[in-house]
């Protein structure tokens, strides 16, 4: 059998014309829109039906059933997390959903790092998206002509896009009376929001309630401070993470646990997504960064 | 029934059939079986092919005979691998990998363009296996294919067969790389000519050199690559008929394609290259300026890790002395969050990204809310037209239909 080894791999073509950078990244981080099993926050509401009033007690009986008996995991201070950390006023009479201790991650599943190893960096939540039911079908058309807040091209896309200033975000509504909201930058921020688009759809003569408030994605970044030598971090994790230069400047980490997504940039830079929870982002940062701690290099 | 108020003339009765004897189809008493009427027995190739109830993908023809996309994509694959030269080994594993992936239900029902870019990706990963260097790139210009096209397919390949395909190394490209430069005597003048195994040899100290310094992570590897390869070139004889030839213009002798990028990268290593040579003890001082750094080139890549110690020495030196002014400058900063200057900065090499980090939009300060305020009614009716903008709109909108029917 001929073996070609001694033969120069392959003459000619090793700078090909295809190899200026792509104008855009290839692809983007998931943005699962999967249906989570994580049972979201319990908050009072200021309802806008008795449906929505059962619906939320069923939700809290489903919540408190979820959240009795973790307890935060050991060491770590509240001035671990920042400030913005969910402070939901409880409601009279309800065991809190969040209790005074920073928020912990509803199932921890690696051991608590004590609070001497902890970075001192937290996460900023940088785009929230979440979904509503407003449950009743809608006709686009009108809401297009009557808001002055909406764009309608059915030819590009079959939904309205709508935009408000205060929470600064954008929202797809659908005919079929399901909503997407995005760009907000916290939990409380992007259901205040969610909150205002029903109430415009209300205004403009629709039934609309709020059902099914979800948040479907968090996208949260942080700066490590150092650069990082990826070409290492993917020979030693390579089960976990993809690193293309050709394709994309960044080093793509897929945690399993929590599933998030990390993209790591040589500056330093982590931007995490996936998270249902804020929790998550945080407990995904925290393992990773004894990891790029490892790959920082000082020249 | 078949046809209504169809009459078997044999016995009369109503109940006429569709029944098909091998391929000739015939209405048939269900009482008496007689044949009432029967259709021709020989069809055409297209009525065989496209007149089937049964699909091609659900009949028992995919067993008996493979799809005819499949073989094409396999006499693909293998064009690819004697193209590349590679290994029997490694040709057959690609042919697995191919099959594989065309019959799992990723892949079955994509595009046929996709499907041809799948012939790539699977040479692409054999050789990542293999540790044969080959950059993707490559497989682009050889398939004509979009480079994003191939890395979406790529990935999904990866995933989908579960296999590990570990990224080249560019140290391992530059030698590939380097054997597309044509320099020997016999293709350039004698005083530009370079053996490529001396090219080689110089531009992967130079390579070396550049991932210290954070040229090369997260970057395209072919620009880095070219960019290399020229400065070796011109340092191993530093004549002044090769320091005038620009990168254009010996891309063009040496029969590479030129790239946008390449240009920067060599500005970079320039840079680097001066910071290394300002050290060199017997210039004592002497200003090193990317014109004149590539004379200098052997001498710096010869004494590199003594001129790195000195560097980094002499750049601490420099930082002490500032940080007496700017230590009291940092203890008024911020205190929102404790803001550590990124290390990358105080060293003497960073990544560009982060020396020439872009201006970040103004964060606007996070109000804290509660998700449950009031909503204020003349809040959302900001958000709604009046009955006389709608008027007014619908109007223009008319207005501007109108205007355009009559062009």
């Amino acid at each position: 059998m001929e073996q070609n080894n001694s033969l120069p791999p392959f003459q000619g073509l090793a700078s090909p014309q295809g190899a200026m950078t792509p104008g855009m990244p290839i692809f983007s981080p998931m943005m699962p829109y999967g249906s989570g099993l994580t049972p979201q926050p319990v908050t009072n509401t200021n309802s806008l039906s008795l449906l929505e009033e059962q619906h939320r007690q069923q939700q809290q009986q489903q919540a408190s059933t979820q959240q009795g008996g973790v307890s935060g995991s050991s060491g770590q201070t509240p001035q671990l997390y920042h400030s913005q950390t969910v402070t939901t006023t409880t409601l009279p009479g309800n065991t809190p959903l969040y209790t005074t201790t920073p928020l912990t991650p509803m199932t921890p599943i690696t051991p608590a790092t004590p609070a001497s190893e902890s970075s001192g960096i937290v996460p900023q939540l940088q785009n929230i998206v979440s979904t509503v039911n407003l449950g009743c079908k809608l006709d686009l058309k009108t809401i297009a002509l009557r808001a002055r807040n909406a764009e309608y091209n059915p030819k590009r896309f079959a939904a309205v896009i709508m935009r408000i200033r205060e929470p600064r975000t954008t929202a797809l509504i659908f005919s079929s009376g399901k909503m997407v909201c995005t760009g907000a930058k916290s939990e409380e921020q992007s259901r205040l929001a969610a909150r205002k688009y029903a109430r415009v759809v209300q205004k403009l003569g629709f039934p609309a309630k709020f059902l099914d408030f979800k948040i479907q994605n968090m996208v949260g970044s942080c700066d490590v401070k150092f650069p990082i030598r990826l070409e290492g971090l993917v020979l030693t994790h390579q089960q976990f993470s993809s690193y293309e230069p050709e394709l994309f400047p960044g080093l793509i980490y897929r945690m399993i646990k929590p599933r998030i997504v990390l993209l790591i940039f040589v500056s330093g830079k982590v931007v995490l997504t996936g998270a249902k929870v804020r929790g998550e982002i945080y407990e995904a940062f925290e393992n990773i960064y004894p990891i790029l701690k490892g790959f920082r290099k000082t020249t | 029934m078949a046809t209504v108020g169809l009459k078997c003339p044999e016995c009369g009765s109503l109940d006429i059939v569709d029944d098909e004897h091998y391929s000739q189809p015939q209405l048939v008493c269900a009482d008496c079986g007689a044949v009432v009427s029967e259709g021709l027995l020989t069809t055409t190739r297209s009525e065989e092919t496209q007149g089937t109830d049964v699909r091609y993908s659900n009949s028992t023809e995919v067993d008996k005979k493979p799809c005819r996309n499949l073989i094409n994509g396999i006499h693909r694959v293998r064009a690819l691998c004697r193209i590349l030269r590679l290994t029997f080994l490694m040709e057959e594993t690609a042919e697995t990998h191919f099959k594989q992936a065309y019959e799992h239900p990723n892949f079955i029902r994509v595009s046929l363009q996709k499907k041809e870019v799948l012939a790539g990706c699977c040479v692409l990963a054999t050789c990542r296996q293999h540790s044969w260097p080959i950059a993707m790139g490559t497989i682009c210009c050889l398939l004509e294919a979009n480079p994003r096209l191939i890395g979406v397919v790529y990935q999904e390949m990866v995933k989908t067969l579960k296999i590990e395909a570990p990224p080249t190394s560019i140290i391992n490209l530059l030698e590939t790389h380097c054997q597309a430069y044509k320099l020997s005597p016999q293709h350039v003048h004698e005083e530009l000519s370079e053996s490529s195994k001396d090219l080689t040899k110089r531009a992967a100290v130079l390579l070396e050199l550049a991932a210290d310094a954070w040229l090369v992570t997260g970057r395209q590897p072919i620009p880095i690559l070219t960019a290399s390869i020229f400065l070796a070139w011109q340092s191993l004889k530093p004549t002044q008929t090769r320091l005038k030839y620009t990168l254009a213009r010996f891309c063009q002798m040496a029969k590479v394609t030129k790239s946008s990028i390449a240009p920067k990268r060599v500005t970079e290593l320039k840079e680097v290259l001066c910071k290394l040579g300002q050290e060199l003890p017997w210039l004592r001082g002497d200003e090193v300026t990317p014109q004149t750094v590539i004379q200098m080139v052997d001498d710096i890549l010869n004494h590199r890790l003594t001129l790195l110690r000195r560097a980094l020495s002499s750049h601490e030196e420099a930082l002490a002395s500032e940080s007496p002014d700017t230590g009291s400058v940092q203890q008024q900063g911020d205190h929102s969050q404790p803001s550590v200057p990124n290390s990358g900065k105080r060293s003497l090499f960073e990544p560009p990204s982060v020396r020439y980090a872009k201006i970040r939009r103004v964060q606007v300060p996070v109000v804290e809310v509660t998700g449950d305020e009031e909503i204020s009614d003349s809040e959302i009716d900001s958000y709604i037209r009046t009955p006389q903008e709608i008027r007014d709109y619908v109007e223009a909108k008319e207005a501007l239909a109108s205007s355009d029917d009559e062009l």
